[in-house]
């Protein structure tokens, strides 16, 4: 009966079919983008009230058998379906209009992925194209200028990552670092680690809404790594090759020549007999010119005798000249370079109903600004995920990666470093070594040699030669890293879904050192060597049930999990020395033993989490998440906390009123409020008092104490709210404005003692106890801005623009700690930040400068009338008694030293530092900061700009204060010295008016040199600046050429990193850290400029 | 019934979730690097580890300050030397302003910051000891030699700052020098002590101290010289006595301390001051497997030091001192004596010209550190007059013992408080037992009296502790005047070193308290000296 019945229905449809095949025409077309005109690739065609179809082709073309009377429907993802009337043609072209409206855009959020329209939290994304576009070897570099809140500065050398401040600054003691979450699971590597080229999206969360269920490693915010994954059924593979340069990005600061150093040593020194020895200005210029070289060393450069380098008035004897042979005095030329940069990428990805894969391979060599610095790496990934039966979706991610990062100036000492030397060494010395006529002593194969110092008594650096000693030492670290991540959703009951993941990720990095036995560190060992080796151990294991269910207009979704997660590493450190064979550096080659060590140190979590999520209409979305979670790091007390967030949007857009609003799409206005924490500002025993062990004195075990207890700790947490507004105007402009408020509570804070106490390190000088204290407020707006300027068919053209307002501010300090400096309660100093209620955590509090005594030419600072006093009057100042809890007027003030005071006009001035005063002097974090971006594209060329910027921020100027520094030691000067104070200006008197001047450069005179140049709002420089990020151009050969050759794209672009960086000085960096304080031994920003050529198969 | 199954799913799903859930110790995780107070004084034994540790913290670097930093190896020689007049730094000016007294006043300074912090930091790990000690399982015995030794670092380090951060004796007994902290518990605003009220402590402890080593049954019981015990009390109570001008107690102490440490022999005088001798008191525990790198004292002060600090800049006796040493006397060959150099060496630096020029006064000098039995200098090494030959190292960069109390100290100590006294005769007998029984000037007598003998003391002081730490403590209690000459004046000073500070300059030659206490404690109520 049933087999009759289907012969039936099989005759009956071919019956029904037969007239249709006899009207059937081929209808041949092109559908395309209505903005871009592009083709648009696997766009579906049906002809509709019937299950025919087709697809278009990679460049938007199609051919159909269609019945003449047919209307066709045409769609695809993204774009607003479109119905046409074949009406007997062979020919139908097809515009589609993008759905700007109904973007079923997915977004990777927090346990999953959303609908970009229902996140009611703070997100930015980046996309793999915008990576693709930036010569970086890690992908952390990319985020700068790229979304709004997001504060970041460049690694200098190659494989550094970029640190990263979300929406300010919460934490004190260090940890402000934002959490990393690859595929869904906690990071604990190095982002390096990681190939750009495999990485599908980076997602930034926020605020609370979108990171609360990371619960107490949220409050810096979270970032998410997607890897790539098979997406299309068609098969596909690609090949690039870019190779580059790798130099400095940032000049160096303008340095006076030979000739005028001489003439600023000799003023100095001259005037440091003087003062400290009681000469007599004859007696001094007369002792200088005799023992010049014992000053200098038994270096002459030029064509003049060493005494007759200088006149009876010590002045430099200009018409002397520079040996012909010196042709290496500056160091520069012998550190950095144009490092030289290859990237090689191969990947394949395919997808289809049953199973997607993604796999890649790339290669990464990178050859850093600064000589013997470079950075290579081989990765590889595979991500394959399978459904074998309906309701069974599983796969697994498995990642390993070498890399290897050679001979860094970061880190190194003073000594070592070879990028500080060439910034300090005084342009008298030659980087070789020369004969007395000035021509190259050569070794006997005849070959210049280093010059170490030794042989003319060089002051600076003496024994030592960076640059030499960087290419005879080793210092590099190698690191393997593997992963691999399984994961099984099961679905049951139609609406439910466990997922379970697993991950586990080990890395073992191994650090080697080797100081040679010739020069530098290594040579009073005779040789040494050592090896650190890491092992770290990574897992997460992840079990979510997630519930999604529609009824009506109503779509309800929960997810309940528990995830554990556990890191420990394994550290061992060895220490050999004296050499057996020269230059061996293998630990076999050496016969002594100074030292081997080695412990365990462990990490973990476990947390319980749940989120639920409602959705109206797609009008109104509901999202409220909490998770339970206990640290380790905690004493068992208060190990566990609760973790919370609320959120709403509401698409306006889709409200009836605002139907007939034309100029205005996709409004939507969110708002959402949680808490979240911080575990990371403790150690990872952070609560207990700790006893050190490991050291040993006569051969006996020595210890002492370390830590001192804190058991009363717990994590900070941050209560965030945040709303926004964004939309579309005149479907070309689109903005969103979003306001944010964090609170940090319970701030960890390492609480410092008076030395007296007793000091807890010797590296550094701390007595600090660990407390919750205090907390900290950023707030501020983020906007961002672009629009389409040209939309053509074949030219385009946008602009956009985002800028962050931010403010940090200290709330709360504890009353138990009150410290009363400089007539403050409530403060506690850092450096040269002074942490107070109401003021910023980066808010410089340093000694005054009130300007240079024209009179004298020496600086002058206010004076700390808390303290000291220099009239009569007002002896007795104020102290904060700690019983009374008040101010006291008894304090007993002394009296300033007469060499360091005087009293100009009526005021008080000092011109030593511990007597001055120290105020507020502005913040190193920018008050707003953000970038500018365009992009341009004609026919098959693109150009694309990106320019960042930070508006408002102070920096002290270190590395220019180095140079400003002239004491007794030879040393590199910066031109500003030039014009140094050398006598008071005419007309000047006692009691002129201007007789402190804040522009005139202070004497030279190396007795006050400590006084004149100490660390004071002198330094302080605008760190305002403007970073040309980014400039690309990229051209796609034609399709129809490419086709033809049988490949699927090929594309030649040109990049360039960094390309430009306007500041207020020449040679400074603002970049260099949060803290302002800029140093001469630091990595810069790298420019990094490749060209490359993508080819897809 | 659809219902039920429904439910059983879901359960079993949950169940799945749940099961995962970890143990109930999974979040108990100990550190494997360090331990806890509480295992450190459950036991006399463990508590021993402790009492290295201040040993430890004596000698350790503290990079904190920078490179040189190394414990109470600094002290003697930055400040007990490098600020007097007796040893200069040949060449060098990275001292001029701490030498010429221009630090005193700054509360930034690292050689006034670190002397407060270090010194604190054994004073707090000692008071944690003397505090906690009471508890711990073990013998009263054990207990109370613990509790000696660790009053013993205490008294010491107290001294110390008193010295460095108070006034002398004589003027400034009831003026504020450090913070008095004893327990640990005191509140962070605490005021200074005045000298007399520090003084009186350090006294409480020695005496606590000596008491308790008699009690414990194992007063002398030390294995090796360089850890804490009954002698090393006396011989601390006996140098806090002389500079407290408490001659009496000075006198006897010196004399309790050095009965069983025999004045060594000539041929010690000559071994470099690196290895303990029958005289070695108390010092410091150094080699190479405890290695202090470049931080070390003898990488800063041994002739022959691979430290280019040393190589370029060593250790010179001021020709004012040099000059008066008998020719009988072997002490004379612990520097090397230019007569008959004259123009080959720079008078201003005292450096023979560059090596490579093989100039006559290099050659010498490389020639004389051999003679004699003596460890040659590093040929990349620089050659002074007046260059140090006295102490040098074991193995390099720059190991040694470094000797921190011995009998000739204590003997000169007896012969300073018999001087006092009016005991004219003790003392004089006691200088010729310390140059002429013990061989190192065998022709020496003395008659001198009054203040001539008192000069007779300071100038053997000078001599026999040269490069010891003592210098600069010395001319401060004394109150004495720094007068560093040029070599056209008869000395052989650098000329920006060559100046007069007379005691009651520069601040008193008392050190400001630093910032890292001012920051911090507000309960200090004067920042004057």
């Amino acid at each position: 009966m049933r087999k009759l019945r289907l012969l039936f229905t099989c005759l009956l449809t071919v019956l029904a079919l037969v007239p249709a095949l006899a009207q059937t025409i081929t209808v041949k077309g092109e559908v395309k983008d209505a903005n871009t005109g592009e083709g648009v690739p696997f766009a579906s065609i049906q002809v509709k009230g019937t299950m025919t179809g087709t697809a278009t082709d990679a460049d938007g073309n199609f051919t159909i058998d269609v019945p003449r009377n047919a209307t066709l429907i045409f769609s695809s993802i993204g774009y607003l379906n479109q119905e046409a009337a074949v009406e007997g043609r062979t020919t139908v072209n097809i515009l589609l209009a993008p759905d700007t409206e109904s973007i079923e855009e997915l977004v990777v959020v927090a346990y999953g992925v959303a609908k970009k329209e229902s996140v009611t939290g703070a997100i930015s994304t980046v996309k793999s194209d915008a990576i693709a576009q930036r010569p970086v070897s890690s992908v952390s570099n990319v985020l700068e200028g790229m979304a709004t809140g997001v504060l970041s500065l460049p690694g200098g050398d190659p494989g550094d990552d970029a640190s990263i401040r979300i929406r300010g600054v919460g934490s004190v003691t260090g940890n402000n670092t934002p959490l990393y979450v690859i595929d869904g699971v906690p990071f604990g590597g190095n982002i390096s680690d990681l190939n750009p080229n495999d990485i599908e999206s980076l997602t930034v969360l926020k605020d609370a809404t979108s990171a609360a269920l990371y619960g107490n490693r949220a409050s810096n915010g979270v970032i998410l790594i997607t890897t790539k994954r098979g997406k299309s059924d068609k098969v596909g593979m690609s090949v690039s090759v870019n190779q580059g340069i790798y130099n400095r990005a940032i000049p160096e600061y303008d340095k006076v020549d030979a000739k005028d150093f001489m003439q600023i040593y000799f003023t100095g020194y001259m005037n440091n007999l003087i003062a400290s020895s009681g000469m007599t200005r004859a007696e001094a210029i007369n002792d200088m010119r005799t023992n010049l070289f014992t000053y200098l060393g038994e270096y002459n450069i030029f064509d003049v005798p060493m005494e007759n380098l200088f006149d009876a008035n010590g002045k430099f004897n200009y018409s002397a000249n520079i040996l012909k042979g010196y042709d290496d005095l500056n160091w520069w030329d012998y550190t950095m370079r144009n490092g030289y940069r290859q990237d090689y990428n191969v990947s394949g990805s395919g997808a289809s109903e049953k199973s997607n894969y993604y796999f890649s391979l790339g290669y990464l060599n990178e050859e850093g600004q600064t000589v013997n610095s470079d950075f290579s790496r081989w990765s590889g990934r595979a991500n394959i995920s399978v459904t074998p039966v309906k309701w069974l979706k599983a796969g697994a991610n498995i990642s390993a990666s070498w890399q290897k990062s050679n001979y860094r100036s970061t880190g190194s000492t003073a000594y070592a470093n070879p990028l500080y030397q060439a910034h300090v060494m005084a342009p008298i010395y030659p980087v070789h070594l020369h004969n007395l006529d000035g021509s190259y002593l050569l070794d006997e194969n005849g070959n210049p040699q280093y010059d170490a110092g030794e042989l003319y008594s060089r002051p600076q650096y003496n024994a030592r030669c960076a640059i030499w000693e960087a290419e005879l030492d080793t210092r590099f670290t190698q690191r393997v890293t593997t992963g691999a991540q399984a994961f099984a959703d099961i679905t049951f009951l139609k609406d439910f879904t466990l997922s379970i993941k697993g991950d586990v990720s080990l890395r073992n990095s191994m650090d080697r050192t080797y100081n040679n036995a010739t020069i530098g560190d290594g040579k009073g060992a005779n040789g040494r060597a050592s090896r650190t080796n890491y092992l770290y151990t990574n897992y997460t294991f992840q079990q979510l049930l997630n519930w999604h269910h529609s009824f009506g207009d109503h779509t309800l979704e929960a997810l309940v999990g528990h995830e554990n997660y556990y890191y420990n590493y394994e550290y061992q450190y060895n220490y050999k020395q004296d050499e057996t064979l020269p230059g061996g550096r293998e630990l076999d080659n050496f016969n002594s033993m100074t030292s081997m060590e080695g412990s365990q140190s462990g990490y973990r979590l476990e947390s319980y989490l749940s989120r639920l999520k409602y959705d109206y209409m797609s009008k109104y979305f509901l999202e409220g998440s909490f998770r339970r979670d206990g640290t380790s790091r905690f004493h068992k007390n208060n190990r566990w906390g609760n973790f919370w967030s609320v959120g709403a949007t509401w698409a306006i857009s889709r409200e009836e009123f605002m139907k007939n609003v034309g100029w205005i799409d996709n409004l939507r206005y969110r708002i959402s409020y949680g808490q979240v924490g911080n575990d990371r500002g403790s150690g990872y025993y952070g609560y207990m008092a700790l006893y050190g062990l490991g050291s040993k004195y006569g051969g006996s075990a020595a210890s002492y104490k370390t830590q001192n207890e804190a058991a009363d700790l717990v994590w900070e947490s941050e209560n965030s709210f945040s709303t926004a507004l964004e939309g579309r105007l005149f479907d070309r402009m689109n903005f969103t404005a979003e306001y944010f408020n964090k609170t940090t509570q319970d701030l960890l804070f390492d609480v410092e003692h008076p030395s007296s106490v007793g000091g807890i390190s010797g590296s550094s000088v701390t007595t600090a106890t660990t407390q919750n204290i205090g907390s900290v407020r950023n707030y501020g707006v983020e906007l961002s801005f672009d629009v389409d300027i040209i939309k053509k068919r074949d030219f385009n053209w946008n602009f956009g623009v985002n800028a962050t307002w931010m403010k940090n501010v200290i709330l709360k300090l504890p009353e138990t700690d009150v410290t009363n400096y400089d007539g403050l309660q409530n403060a506690m100093r850092n450096g040269t930040k002074l942490y107070a209620e109401g003021h910023g955590l980066y808010d410089f509090h340093i000694y005054q400068f009130a300007g240079v005594d024209q009179m004298t030419g020496l600086v002058l600072y206010e004076i700390d009338d808390t303290k000291y006093y220099i009239l009569d009057e007002n002896k007795i100042g104020d102290r904060w008694d700690e019983d009374k809890k008040q101010l006291v007027h008894d304090f007993q003030k002394s009296q300033v030293p007469e060499e360091y005071r005087v009293v100009i006009n009526g005021k008080e001035y000092v011109m030593n530092t511990t007597y001055a005063k120290r105020d507020w002097s502005g913040s190193s974090l920018p008050k707003i900061y953000g970038s500018f971006n365009t992009g341009l594209r004609w026919k098959n060329f693109s150009l694309s700009a990106l320019f960042t910027y930070a508006l408002g921020s102070k920096c002290i100027d270190g590395a220019y204060q180095d140079l400003m520094s002239v004491s007794t030691g030879p040393h590199s000067y910066h031109v500003d010295l030039l014009n140094a104070w050398s006598e008071a200006p005419s007309g000047m008197t006692e009691t002129s008016a201007d007789r402190i001047s804040k522009t005139v450069t202070p004497r030279i005179d190396g007795y006050w040199n400590t006084y004149t140049n100490a660390t004071s709002s002198r330094y302080l420089v605008s760190g305002n600046y403007l970073i040309v990020k980014n400039v690309n151009l990229a051209y796609s050969f034609p399709r129809r050429w490419v086709n033809s050759i049988g490949l699927g794209g090929i594309t030649l672009s040109a990049s360039v990193d960094n390309l430009w960086t306007f500041t207020a000085r020449k040679g400074m960096n603002p970049q260099q850290g949060f803290s302002g304080v800029i140093s001469g031994s630091a990595v810069n920003t790298p420019r990094v400029g490749t060209i490359g050529v993508k080819v897809n198969f | 019934m659809k219902n039920m199954k429904k439910i059983s799913i879901i359960a079993l799903a949950l169940a799945v979730l749940v099961s995962f859930g970890c143990s109930k110790d999974y979040l108990d995780t100990y550190p494997t690097s360090s331990t806890s107070p509480g295992t450190i004084f459950e036991s006399t034994d463990a508590a021993k580890v402790a009492v290295n540790g201040l040993n430890k913290l004596m000698r350790r670097q503290y990079g904190a300050y920078g490179q040189g930093y190394n414990g109470e190896g600094t002290v003697r020689l930055y400040i007990g030397d490098y600020l007097g007049a007796n040893l200069m730094k040949g060449n060098s000016t990275s001292f001029l302003n701490s030498a010429n007294g221009n630090l005193y006043v700054s509360n930034t300074s690292s050689l006034g910051g670190y002397s407060w912090y270090y010194y604190y930091m054994v004073i707090g790990n000692a008071n944690t000891l003397i505090k906690n000690i009471d508890e711990a399982e073990g013998t009263d015995g054990d207990r109370a030699y613990i509790k000696a030794q660790a009053l013993c670092y205490r008294a010491y380090c107290y001294f110390n700052l008193v010295q460095i951060f108070g006034r002398r004796w004589s003027d400034g007994s009831d003026k504020p020098s450090c913070v008095l902290r004893l327990t640990g518990d005191e509140p962070d605003n605490l005021d200074r002590a005045t000298s007399g009220e520090v003084y009186a402590q350090i006294y409480a402890d020695l005496d606590e101290a000596i008491s308790l080593f008699n009690k414990s049954g194992k007063a002398n019981s030390r294995r090796d010289g360089y850890t804490m015990d009954l002698d090393v009390a006396y011989a601390i109570y006996a140098r806090v006595a002389l500079t407290r001008e408490d001659w009496n107690n000075a006198l006897k102490y010196a004399q309790l301390a050095r009965k069983d440490y025999p004045l060594q022999s000539v041929a010690d005088e000559k071994a470099g001051f690196c290895n303990p001798t029958s005289e070695w008191i108390w010092y410091q525990y150094g080699a190479e497997d405890e290695t202090l790198y470049y931080y070390d004292y003898f990488a800063y002060a041994a002739y022959n030091a691979a430290a280019s600090t040393v190589r370029n800049y060593p250790l010179l006796i001021s020709r004012q001192l040099f000059d008066k040493i008998p020719a009988t006397d072997i002490r004379r060959a612990w520097w090397l004596d230019p007569a008959g150099y004259e123009g080959s060496f720079n008078t201003n630096t005292m450096k023979a010209s560059a090596q490579n020029s093989k100039n006559k006064l290099w050659v010498y000098g490389q020639d004389y550190a051999t003679q004699d039995g003596r460890v040659g200098i590093l040929s990349n090494s620089c050659v002074f007059a007046y260059m140090n030959f006295k102490i040098h190292n074991n193995a390099q960069p720059g190991i040694g013992n470094l000797c921190l109390f011995r009998s000739s100290e204590m003997l000169l100590i007896e012969a300073e408080a018999n001087y006092q006294l009016h005991n004219e005769a003790a003392a004089q007998a006691l200088l010729v037992e310390l140059n002429a029984t013990s061989k190192r000037d065998p022709a020496y007598t003395c008659d001198k009296s009054g203040s001539a003998l008192m000069d007779e003391i300071k100038f053997y002081r000078g001599v026999e502790l040269w490069g010891e730490g003592f210098n600069w403590f010395d001319l401060k209690r004394w109150g004495d005047t720094i007068n560093r000459k040029k070599y056209a004046d008869g000395g052989n000073w650098m000329s920006q070193y060559a100046i007069t500070i007379t005691p009651n300059e520069k601040n008193n030659w008392t050190w400001c308290i630093p910032q890292s206490e001012t920051n911090y404690n507000k309960g200090i109520t004067s920042t004057a000296n």
